[in-house]
């Protein structure tokens, strides 16, 4: 858009991104995940074609929000930013009042034509939002701004847990912390508030934590005291990943995927039928292909001129780390079990078109470096 | 990192004066926000470096380290062991004719997890095949025990009509399965029930003993008779297959298969249609009959008269079936041969006989006066002959043709229990005779000191005189009183009576024999003493003033044999036995012992009627019909039998311990 007269003037030197505003690397890597995705979809749902065209579909109209956004110069995006920031507040409002229940939570709203979790929405919503109240105030930011900050950050999150969703609040909570901590909070701020949480933590568990999240974090602790019940998830889905070895089983050929015995394998425990099929060498590519995304994304930022970009972007690029953490620890048994899935693997279309839209903010902060619209 | 204090640099694009500049103290600073910004992106950027690399260690411990631990529990996850279960060996007599065999049958099976409604079900199977209300709830209990998707019987031996008709509803309930399998079956019904036995379901009982994993999928187990003592033989081994399941169990292939091998067949030594007259023969009596060869030991027959219908036992017999079998009078579950311990009575006056001239206490020159009465001295008590008016002087001889007690009464005074005790041991009284069955009584073979250790009271001279003709507290099985009566017909040798003549080998068809068995032999003092009582029974048969020479006339055989009247019910001394004044379950047992022919014998007989009065009156009739039937059957020669078997001289113990230590 604004490099429309470059174009025109250098064709043979310009670069991929200067055609299409499109980082080069970065679509690379998140068409590798999203392809690798589909793949071990096909099976983990046990070759459901309809599932895994679902799937691709979302994917499609993913890459498609990624085109789109990215000729979007940023500076819409800050100036629209408090609007969407609103809505999105106001359809979680809204998941309250009206919300499908699925597994024991209110998380979906039915549009009529598509099923929506606003909640994965705010996981960029917010963190632009906190950019935004970044924009105009010196770095790094001071007590007063961190806790006005905190009260943005605190409205989606307590809507969010009253669903309840502890997983998609915890993820909320952290894409805001990351702005904070990309606008180079103090570290002892930091700290503190990493001491703080550890105190409120055991409070929050006596009086506000359902029981099957904690009976999730009980089985975290030890799996083996209720090995039939809660701890089976984790058990079978070590199982997979242990049994696949260093080169897997082969695809379709995973045990424990293809005879049901790993629960939920085509969402949160899809990390386990990539294990199984594939093998230690599968887990080091997906992984490396995601350290690959992260890294390029927090680069695309450090790049950006201005702090709107930076922070929104890191705060992308940090929000999808957590997501890879969460899910690959809660599977290998590492963390407790908690609701999330492996981005752009796992089956769930809010999900994959939000984590590819995220992208398309990315892609618009690395073809835009001038926040002035010239 | 960045403080207030090393931020100079102000790029300000409003103005402010020196007041706010000291309130607000800050600006933005563009270089310095990036430098942050950097500073962060790069810590950001190594913590997650540092966290996928946690992530992929703990990824490889698991893939690498403990692969074979994760790799057995994913093979313990989807692969089950499935046991198939032998066909189990059938049983034939010594000609081939089937005892016990296997046929093809369906049964109704119900696979719980399919079932929609349950009420439609239960509705359906009650009018169906009369299932009762408990019998459907226990379709549920069962679910526990059992692995998911497989069907719970609900009845064994379907009718065709039944097969028909329920074939036409399997489209309303698709939880019900038609499953074909096999079914013991006994094809001679309650002939020689007693020997063959039956197998039933396998009980909670039976796998208290039974090899876990060799039964891991039978049903039904050996529970009485040969079926029971032959169990091993009979069960085969049991085969397994490997499936795959998926996570709620349901068989998703078979990876591979052992099958099993079937057991072997058992042939007996009995010979069914001798059985079948032996049976006949008894008619309505309640007894037994027992024919052995002397020589080898081999059981021809055995009847126990009632009997049952084995097949009624073994998918479980109903209440009212069993009520009627166990309460009736005639006792026809109770096996007469192994169990029923009577009175020996005169059948064992041979053996006292042999027994007073072996040690020397009667010469056979020595005679009795018989009186008709005997009593020990300074005893006012008489101890009667079965003859009132006596049998006047008496050799052993004559003692034993015309069946004198008083000879005996004197007899056994002189021996003394004890010497008596020590001798008739020898001819197998008071031991089990070790037939190849199980639970088989011992008889009861009275001495001073048994009767110390039981009753705690002293021996009584008077209890020796009745002891003489096998009276008092002398108990034997039928079984025993054969085997007696063989070592009289084989010169002191004592064979160990047997059914089993050998077993199949599955695959070649050869036969591996039991070898012939032996207890310790009757020490022969002097052969001329044999000969004589052999003579006496001979005569028994043979002459005029012989108990049972009634019987002589129409016998195909020569025969020698001796007659037994055992008292159930004590007379007092002044009372007549009068069989019309007392009840039938008090009368007299008959007894006849016999074996023929007379040289070099094959078959010994013993015959037993329960309260049937006189011996050679009525058991000694029967007897000799069993003798002309074997004699008609075998044309006075014994056939080797399995013509068609190539024998091979290999000892059935070893293929029974063989089959001991096969391993699951």
């Amino acid at each position: 858009m604004s490099t429309g007269y470059i174009q025109e003037n250098e064709v043979t030197s310009s670069s991929f991104i200067e055609k299409t505003n499109i980082d080069g690397p970065l679509l690379l890597g998140l068409l590798f995940l999203c392809s690798l995705g589909l793949l071990v979809l096909y099976s983990a749902s046990r070759e459901n074609e309809a599932l895994v065209i679902r799937q691709a579909t979302f994917m499609g109209i993913g890459f498609l929000a990624i085109v789109i956004v990215a000729q979007i110069h940023p500076y819409y995006l800050r100036v629209w930013t408090p609007v969407l920031f609103a809505l999105v507040n106001l359809l979680l409002v809204l998941v309250l009042v009206v919300g499908d229940v699925g597994k024991g939570a209110q998380r979906w709203l039915d549009l009529g034509f598509i099923r929506f979790q606003p909640s994965e929405a705010m996981k960029i919503i917010l963190p632009m939002m906190m950019a935004t109240f970044f924009i105009q105030r010196p770095l790094p930011p001071r007590l007063k701004e961190l806790l006005m900050a905190l009260m943005i950050v605190a409205i989606p999150v307590a809507l969010i847990l009253r669903q309840p969703d502890l997983g998609t609040a915890i993820l909320v909570s952290l894409s805001g912390v990351f702005v904070l901590f990309l606008a180079g909070l103090r570290w002892w701020m930091i700290f503190s508030a990493i001491g703080s949480v550890l105190i409120l933590a055991p409070i929050y568990w006596k009086f506000f934590m359902h029981n099957y999240q904690k009976t999730r974090v009980l089985t975290f602790l030890n799996p083996e005291n209720d090995p039939m019940g809660a701890g089976w998830n984790i058990g079978q889905s070590k199982i997979a990943i242990g049994s696949g070895g260093f080169y897997g089983k082969g695809w379709l050929s995973g045990t424990q995927s293809q005879l049901e015995f790993l629960p939920e394998a085509n969402t949160d425990f899809i990390f386990a039928v990539l294990a199984e099929e594939f093998g230690l060498v599968g887990i080091m590519i997906l992984l490396g292909t995601y350290l690959f995304v992260i890294l390029r994304s927090l680069y695309i930022s450090a790049k950006a001129e201005d702090t709107f970009t930076r922070l929104t972007g890191g705060a992308i690029a940090l929000t999808f780390f957590v997501h890879v953490f969460v899910n690959c620890g809660m599977v290998s048994g590492m963390l407790p079990v908690v609701g999330m899935p492996l981005p752009l693997i796992s089956y769930g279309g809010t999900s994959v078109a939000t984590l590819l839209g995220g992208f398309g903010i990315l892609m618009s902060i690395a073809a835009h470096k001038k926040m002035d619209k010239s | 990192m960045a403080g207030n204090s090393l931020n100079p640099g102000r790029k300000t694009n409003k103005v402010v004066n020196n007041d706010q500049l000291y309130k607000q103290s800050r600006v933005k600073d563009k270089v310095l926000e990036l430098r942050l910004f950097s500073v962060r992106a790069v810590v950001s950027g190594l913590l997650v470096f540092g966290a996928l690399l946690v992530i992929l260690g703990n990824a490889a411990f698991l893939t690498v380290n403990k692969h074979d631990y994760y790799t057995t529990r994913s093979e313990n996850n989807r692969i089950k062991r499935e046991p198939i279960a032998p066909v189990r060996g059938n049983i034939y007599d010594r000609h081939g004719r089937e005892l016990a065999i296997n046929l093809p049958s369906h049964r109704l099976e119900v696979v719980p997890e399919k079932v929609k409604d349950k009420e439609a079900l239960y509705e359906y199977l009650s009018s169906a095949v009369g299932l009762t209300r408990e019998g459907f709830e226990n379709i549920n209990k069962q679910k526990r025990h059992r692995k998911a998707y497989r069907g719970v019987p609900i009845k064994f031996r379907l009718s065709d009509a039944e097969i028909a008709r329920i074939s036409v509803e399997l489209h309303r309930f698709p939880e019900l399965q038609i499953q074909s399998d096999l079914t013991r079956f006994y094809p001679q019904r309650d002939k020689m029930a007693h020997v063959i036995g039956y197998v039933g379901r396998v009980d909670s009982r039976d796998l208290e003993r039974l090899d876990a994993n060799n039964y891991a999928s039978t049903t039904h187990v050996g529970k009485i008779g040969i079926e029971k003592y032959y169990e091993d033989i009979l069960h085969g081994q049991v085969g397994f297959r490997h499936i795959e399941v998926n996570a709620q169990g349901r068989e998703i292939g078979e990876i591979d298969r052992t099958e099993p091998i079937p057991g072997r067949n058992i042939y007996l030594q009995v010979d069914i249609a001798l059985q079948e007259v032996a049976e006949a023969a008894l008619g309505s009596f309640k007894g037994a009959a027992v024919v052995m060869n002397p020589k080898t030991g081999a059981v021809l027959s055995m009847v126990s008269n009632p009997s049952f219908d084995p097949n009624l036992f073994v998918n479980g017999i109903s209440h009212k079936d069993f009520n009627a079998l166990n309460t009736s009078t005639a006792k026809p579950l109770f096996n007469r041969i192994l169990n029923g311990q009577y009175p020996p009575g005169s059948t064992i006056k041979p053996m006292m006989g042999l027994v007073g001239l072996e040690t020397k206490t009667f010469s056979k020159f020595q005679k009795i006066y018989c009186p008709g009465y005997f009593s020990l001295k300074g005893h006012k008590h008489r101890f009667r002959d079965w003859k009132r008016v006596g049998h006047g002087k008496a050799d052993l001889h004559k003692a034993i043709v015309e069946s004198c007690d008083v000879y005996f009464y004197e007899l056994a005074n002189k021996l003394g229990i004890d010497l008596m005790f020590a001798e008739l041991s020898y001819y197998g009284f008071g031991r089990k005779t070790g037939i190849d069955l199980h639970s088989e009584k011992s008889g009861l073979l009275p001495s001073s000191a048994w009767k110390m250790r039981r009753f705690g009271k002293q021996w009584y001279d008077g209890e020796t005189v009745i002891a003489g003709i096998g009276q008092g507290y002398m108990l034997a099985t039928p079984l025993q009183i054969a085997v007696a009566t063989a070592v009289i017909a084989n010169n002191g040798k004592k064979p160990i009576p047997r059914l089993l003549y050998g077993i199949e080998n599955a695959g070649d068809g050869k036969m591996a024999v039991k070898q012939i068995q032996y207890d310790i032999p009757v020490p022969i003092r002097n052969m001329d003493n044999w000969k004589l009582i052999r003579k006496g029974m001979e005569d028994v048969v043979a002459t005029r003033k012989g108990t049972a020479h009634k019987i002589r006339k129409s016998l195909q055989m020569s025969v020698a044999g001796k007659t037994g009247t055992s008292q159930v019910f004590s007379l007092r001394q002044d009372q007549n036995y009068d069989a019309n004044s007392i009840e039938a379950r008090l009368h007299d047992h008959a007894l006849f012992v016999a074996y023929a022919p007379i040289k070099d014998p094959d078959i010994v007989v013993a015959v037993i009627v329960e309260n049937g009065g006189s011996g050679g009156a009525v058991a000694a009739p029967i007897a000799k019909t069993i003798i002309n039937a074997y004699h008609s059957l075998y044309k006075n020669k014994v056939d080797e039998p399995f013509k068609k078997a190539k024998v091979e001289s290999v000892s059935v113990e070893s293929i029974a311990s063989h089959s001991t230590t096969i391993d699951g």
